[in-house]
């Protein structure tokens, strides 16, 4: 039994090896989750992670509150500098940021901002009212006065980007009665639920002629059912449906090449990387950091002008 | 699986850095109350050989109606008293459900997690619920000889339910009726009630759970329990106690409990990524599992030679 007991212990000690104990600039970095846009979000915080000097202990939430707050304050107490997060939940952050402020550790959120942004050291997001607005001015200028029939599709409206996208684009075309919102569908971010609500609303309006996908994410769903229909056309074809997206990713950017999408307002990801990581710094030292919240505007770019602003577009890079 | 524990306890004392800080302690202690008050809830009713998969759901759906009545009363007290409420109101449906009307509890608690997680999610428009009296954050981080008064509940609780497994006669009906229910019906024991109750008393726990999480988190989210019910099936199961009923106790739970939050800092601590730490805690369970039957094995040879 010993013998089990022994072989059991030296096989986990083999496996795990000696954690090392932290570097003397390190920061913990807590995100929400890990997948396809918060991928390169990491890519770029850690470039800026380096470029800075510093070391960097990541860990992953993984769509759980409990976990997050466990993680965030797991890396406080292995003594990291600062903590740069992407909340999970806004509500519980408010919580999880003045713990980590209250043991002397900056705390500070990218990219989801958490309900109330007073208690962190520093924020910066994109946009997403700027990016809204950005979209429904696009539509209202490419219907030119005429009908069109738009559905909106919705991210989640239990988070902010959600809920400002949505609202600044509805800001943004409110007065022009030629643009009719069709359809107004909450995704929760979920690319089939996209695709649904496509398939609905072509169905229920044949004459559908434009398209606001809230996130890059969409684009397939949305591709999938306009090919279906015989509705895919290029920009400038015959009966192409307008379609305004955000986000800048490879997908994004290779559906405005192919000119399959009209327009795309990228998220400034290396700029809200270096920002996050400068702020970071700034606090380490027991300097105040200001503004305390950035919002940094997205960059459009369309078919016509990929050519020229690509190089600024991270996804086309 | 007392001796899993401690050699997850010695492997990652020994090999993380930082593992032993009290800070790590505490903060290990937190993430340990929630789970062991749901699980306390979860053995009862592994113990009569049921299964209730809404434990999770009812964490959420206590969570949020405890953060609401916070938030508009500015009342702690009634905060608690509603998401306790909540656990009561949905036990009573399960424990009717499966012991008056004879519905399976597989059935009756898989539509339990589904209503009430949207009911959850209805209440607070899918929304956290947030801005909760300060006095919230105070209780989730007082710490009482050392301890988080939420790891003090959870052990006051746990120990509780282990008297009255180990030291009552209806303990003993608990562990008749999950071994043999044709027997206990036989003894006389009214074995609808006792579901009745057990099932009643499973989900006022897990109730407890979330609201106690409310405590931790100073937020009530309708996603709260979403990864709950995994790990807290996990301890129970990692403790010992069998699923088929009659066999396992506190004891059992309590050590499963304290593998999982174990595992996941310790991994977390030692950098794992996330799906290697998934990966170990498979590996860890199954080691943990071809363990506890050796020594059972052990166990029962000894007392056989000893007989002869």
């Amino acid at each position: 039994m010993r013998n089990l007991a022994a072989t059991l212990l030296a096989t986990c000690v083999i496996a795990l090896g000696a954690a090392p104990a932290l570097a003397a600039d390190t920061i913990g970095i807590s995100f929400d989750k890990i997948e396809s846009f918060r991928e390169p979000e990491l890519k770029y915080l850690m470039e800026a992670v380096k470029k800075a000097g510093l070391e960097a202990e990541f860990a992953n939430a993984q769509e759980s509150a409990q976990r997050q707050a466990s993680q965030v304050q797991g890396l406080v107490s292995k003594g990291v500098k600062a903590i740069i997060a992407i909340p999970w939940d806004i509500e519980a952050a408010v919580t999880l940021a003045n713990d980590t402020v209250d043991a002397g550790v900056p705390f500070i959120t990218m990219d989801q901002a958490p309900s109330d942004t007073s208690v962190v050291t520093y924020h910066v997001g994109s946009d997403p009212c700027a990016d809204g607005k950005a979209a429904g001015e696009f539509f209202v200028k490419a219907a030119d006065g005429k009908t069109m029939k738009l559905l909106e599709l919705q991210g989640s409206l239990s988070n902010d980007n959600g809920i400002r996208r949505s609202g600044c684009l509805g800001e943004a075309i409110a007065g022009h009665k030629n643009i009719e919102i069709v359809a107004q569908v909450e995704t929760t971010w979920k690319p089939e639920l996209a695709l649904t609500a496509t398939e609905n609303a072509l169905q229920a309006h044949p004459d559908l002629n434009a398209i606001f996908c809230p996130w890059n994410g969409c684009l397939q769903g949305v591709f999938s059912v306009l090919e279906k229909n015989q509705k895919l056309k290029k920009v400038g074809e015959e009966g192409h449906i307008t379609i305004a997206t955000i986000d800048g990713t490879p997908l994004g950017c290779q559906s405005i090449r192919d000119g399959l999408i009209d327009i795309d307002i990228a998220t400034p990801l290396p700029a809200m990387g270096e920002k996050a990581v400068a702020a970071a710094l700034k606090a380490m030292k027991g300097e105040k950091v200001e503004p305390q919240v950035e919002f940094l505007p997205g960059v459009p770019y369309t078919p016509a002008n990929v050519g020229e602003v690509g190089s600024q577009i991270w996804g086309c890079n | 699986m007392l001796p899993v524990m401690i050699i997850v306890f010695a492997v990652f004392a020994g090999t993380v850095d930082g593992f032993l800080s009290v800070a790590n302690m505490r903060n290990m202690a937190l993430q340990f109350s929630p789970l062991l008050i749901c699980a306390t809830g979860a053995t009862l009713v592994f113990l009569i050989g049921g299964i209730d998969l809404s434990a999770g759901a009812v964490m959420s759906l206590a969570a949020v109606g405890a953060a609401l009545v916070m938030r508009t009363t500015d009342s702690v007290v009634l905060g608690v008293a509603a998401g306790i409420a909540c656990g009561v109101a949905v036990g009573a449906v399960n424990g009717v459900a499966i012991a008056r009307f004879r519905l399976a509890a597989f059935v009756q608690t898989l539509a339990a997690l589904l209503t009430v997680r949207a009911i959850a999610f209805l209440l607070s428009d899918g929304r956290s619920v947030g801005k909760l009296p300060p006095l919230v954050r105070s209780i989730g981080r007082s710490y009482f000889l050392g301890l988080p008064v939420l790891m003090w509940l959870a052990l006051a609780i746990a120990a509780g339910v282990w008297m009255l497994l180990a030291r009552t006669s209806y303990g003993r009906r608990i562990y008749l009726v999950g071994a043999n229910r044709r027997a206990a019906i036989f003894s006389g024991i009214n074995v609808l009630r006792l579901e009745f109750q057990i099932y009643l008393a499973a989900a006022t726990l897990s109730a407890l759970g979330g609201v106690a999480a409310v405590m931790w988190l100073g937020a009530g989210a309708p996603v709260l329990g979403d990864n709950f019910l995994l790990q807290i099936i996990a301890a129970v199961v990692i403790g010992g106690t069998s699923i088929q009923g009659g066999y396992g106790g506190m004891m059992q739970t309590l050590s499963g409990a304290a593998i999982i939050v174990m595992l996941d800092r310790g991994l977390d601590l030692a950098g794992l990524a996330y799906y290697d730490q998934w990966i170990t805690l498979g590996f860890v369970i199954l080691a943990g599992s071809a363990l506890g039957g050796l020594l059972g094995r052990l166990h029962i040879r000894r007392a056989e030679k000893r007989k002869t």
